[in-house]
């Protein structure tokens, strides 16, 4: 059986158009992995600037209401204030960023109360209605406003975010203080969550002091509004005793647990985890890609579909049948080869990604371990890159072999190589719209074999994007189309006949 | 020509499934114990199919694998019989016709067979392959005491080698049998006489006899059965005519074959 295997292995490795496929994959991923420098940050403010633009736009329609009104001028006076504090300290400015990001509000705030106390007489003529008391008292005091204005100006020129920071701290905790008054007067779930959300605040810029965060466009600050995003909606969720234990709403607490836990990481290790422009995010996503995802299966396919087909299209296939060995046994040998084959093809693609950005773009980002969510254990594991690739693989095992066996059956029953080359990988984009149909709630659809393919969605825990597909029905359902197709290729080929010439 | 020599050898080599009857190599069936009855047996089939993106060496090396016990040194033994020495570690689609036939030659002889089957083996050789071909099988079937099994419809070539002919037609086996029997069988035979005169050679036998023909004065050629050959002496001695010699023309095996097959409509 070894030298069978053997033999097949020679056969396949020989091949020019073996290697030839082998080169334009290899072309194919160094084209995509040609690190096109990252506009991501760059730009990020000029294109909010534009959407401010056009947000004012649209909402000038509805200036006739108080609200309405205030909303307008809330969000001109920010786009006025982005355009100053971007002259004076540039866009990727500590200062343009704490203006910017809604999770800042508090610099934004004063400004806007400033420019409020300052112009609302002008402000006010400008709409056609007018104020009532109640409006009235919502007009911020003058003299307040602008010592609050003066101080953060200050803050903004000497160009300290630290201390930028502890004026926040002192706001919310005066914020904080007011709530806590309130709340013992008059009990709301919003308001406890309103609590919690300042306290979160308060925490994350105690973090940022402590680990040394400055503000700015970065992954550490993108970190820190989902780590505060992902906290509070976990908070408000477990104290909502009328939410339902739905299916959906299971779901969206597992990516808020995950979001939260893997932000944590990130704050507290100062690692870079997310970034997809490195090396490191590339390679690990070898197998969840769709490209390379197919660039793999392209390999499988092509080997699965011709390792029978061919040989009977050639006639060599007298040549392995007139031997002393069973016919079983020579598919069986082949069938291994094709098994080979997938792990051949999992560990060359990600070797010539590997290549690609070792060459174009850089190798320091690998040295950041790999981490994933366990949702049984509720841990977070690190891992080393070798280890998630071959998490990975084996999560999408179920899918190459699948995939294998489709081609080799077709590559047995019909002899012809463009249809076990064709069929096979039609199957695998249908079966990308089969999942999204799922979505539907068909439930037949849970006995394809495409809806549990790729086991990375229920690994570690994980709920299936579709309710009813756990990973016991997978492999159940997946089991099942295996062996099947296992059985029309084998029966097939110890009854087949070979025709003559 | 002959219909059913390919599809016969496919079903005794196992790649056809038979619908009726055995068929047994070296006393294993091969429906029951293929893998036993066919341990024994090398073949070409059609065409000698290789894997032409590999060299000669590499393809025998794939057949050595599919065997038990090949070594090295019975490769090198079968590529010196054919004579492929020097091209052997080239590629197989850089070959001629004739040297992918001797390659086909040399893998059919590596697990050293007692039964060589070969579908038209000659295809495509020159006449000086052919004739070491011939040369080469003779030696087999002699010193190695291998069987050999032929088909072709090349026939002028079976008869100078093979001892045993069996034909086919429309997927029936009308004639099964030693070559000198075939030949010789009970069929009209044609033969040369060497007279005095021929003149009046038409006049004596017309009665009797319709398949004659004047060669010169002195030959005539007569198609008999050869129990007859008594009765035209006799006919000629009577007319006083003197025979000097008479010669059995050799019969081909082509002839015998159109002769065995006359009248059958062949598809």
């Amino acid at each position: 059986m070894i030298r069978l295997i053997k033999n097949e292995l020679v056969k396949i490795f020989s091949k020019k158009s073996f290697y030839i496929i082998l080169l334009v994959i290899f072309g194919l991923i160094i084209f995509q992995n040609i690190n096109f420098r990252s506009y991501y940050y760059e730009e990020w403010s000029e294109m909010e600037e534009e959407l401010y633009n056009l947000q004012l736009s649209m909402m000038g329609i509805n200036t006739n209401s108080y609200s309405g009104a205030m909303d307008f001028a809330y969000t001109a006076v920010k786009q006025d204030l982005l355009e100053d504090i971007s002259d004076t300290y540039g866009n990727e400015s500590w200062q343009a960023y704490v203006i910017l990001r809604d999770s800042e509000y508090i610099a934004y705030n004063i400004y806007y109360d400033y420019y409020l106390a300052q112009n609302f007489e002008d402000e006010l003529s400008y709409f056609d209605f007018e104020l009532n008391d109640e409006d009235k008292l919502l007009v911020p005091d003058k003299e307040q406003a602008t010592a609050k204005y003066n101080e953060l100006n200050e803050i903004f020129s000497s160009n300290d975010w630290r201390a930028f920071a502890k004026m926040q701290l002192s706001y919310l905790l005066e914020e904080k203080h007011d709530l806590d008054y309130i709340l013992t007067s008059e009990y709301t779930p919003d308001l406890q969550n309103q609590i919690y959300k300042i306290e979160t605040d308060i925490e994350v810029i105690n973090t940022r002091l402590g680990k040394n965060i400055p503000f700015a466009y970065d992954y550490l600050n993108d970190a820190i509004d989902n780590y505060k995003y992902a906290k509070c909606e976990i908070y408000k969720i477990d104290n909502d005793t009328t939410r339902e234990n739905t299916y959906e709403n299971q779901k969206e607490y597992q990516n808020l647990v995950e979001t939260f836990e893997k932000s944590n990481y990130i704050i507290q290790n100062k690692l870079d985890t997310e970034n997809k422009d490195t090396t490191r995010y590339k390679l690990s996503s070898t197998f969840e890609s769709s490209n390379q995802q197919l660039f793999i299966l392209a390999i499988i396919v092509y080997i699965s579909a011709t390792i029978v087909s061919e040989e009977i299209n050639n006639g060599t296939i007298k040549q392995l049948l007139t031997k002393p060995n069973n016919r079983l046994k020579i598919l069986l040998s082949k069938l291994i080869t094709c098994f080979i084959m997938i792990i051949f093809a999992s560990i060359l693609i990600p070797f010539m990604v590997y290549i690609a950005n070792a060459l174009f773009n850089e190798t320091e980002s690998l040295r950041i371990p790999m981490i994933m969510y366990n949702f049984s254990t509720s841990t977070l594991m690190e891992m080393d890159m070798i280890k998630y690739l071959f998490i990975q693989f084996l999560s999408k095992l179920p899918l190459f072999m699948i995939i294998m066996i489709i081609a080799f059956t077709l590559g047995t029953l019909f002899k012809n190589s463009i249809i076990a080359v064709l069929v096979p990988l039609f199957i695998y984009i249908s079966g990308k719209y089969l999942i999204e149909l799922t979505s539907n709630n068909i439930s037949i659809l849970k006995f394809l074999p495409t809806t549990g393919w790729e086991l990375n969605n229920v690994l570690f825990g994980r709920l299936h994007e579709f309710e009813g597909i756990t990973l016991n029905l997978s492999i159940i359902v997946y089991l099942i189309y295996f062996i099947l197709l296992l059985l029309i290729s084998f029966i097939s080929f110890a009854k087949a006949d070979i025709k003559n010439q | 020509m002959v219909l059913g020599k390919t599809t016969t050898i496919k079903i005794i080599l196992g790649l056809q499934k038979m619908t009726s009857g055995t068929v047994k190599i070296n006393g294993f069936d091969i429906k029951k114990d293929f893998t036993k009855a066919i341990e024994k047996v090398g073949s070409i089939v059609e065409s000698p199919d290789t894997y032409t993106y590999l060299s000669g060496y590499q393809n025998l090396k794939q057949v050595a694998n599919q065997y038990k016990h090949i070594k090295k040194d019975r490769i090198n033994e079968v590529v010196k019989l054919v004579g492929l020495e020097k091209r052997i570690k080239d590629k197989v689609s850089k070959y001629s016709l004739g040297m992918k036939q001797r390659l086909g030659i040399a893998i059919a002889l590596l697990n050293n067979p007692n039964l060589l089957i070969l579908d038209e083996p000659t295809n495509g050789l020159d006449p000086e392959g052919i004739h070491e071909f011939r040369e080469l099988l003779v030696k087999l079937a002699r010193e190695e005491n291998m069987a050999i099994l032929i088909s072709s419809h090349n026939l002028a070539e079976l008869e100078n080698f093979c001892t045993r002919i069996c034909i086919i037609q429309n997927g029936e086996i009308i004639e099964e049998n030693a070559l000198d029997m075939i030949k010789n069988s009970n069929i009209k035979r044609s033969y040369i006489f060497e007279v005095e005169n021929t003149d009046s050679i038409i006049d004596i036998l017309k009665n009797n006899y319709k398949d004659i023909e004047i060669i010169n004065k002195e030959k005539f050629k007569i198609t008999i059965d050869r129990t007859d050959v008594s009765n035209i002496l006799k006919l000629l001695e009577n007319n006083s005519i003197k025979v000097y010699e008479i010669k059995k023309e050799d019969i081909s095996l082509e002839k015998a074959f159109l002769e065995k097959t006359r009248g059958n409509i062949i598809d």
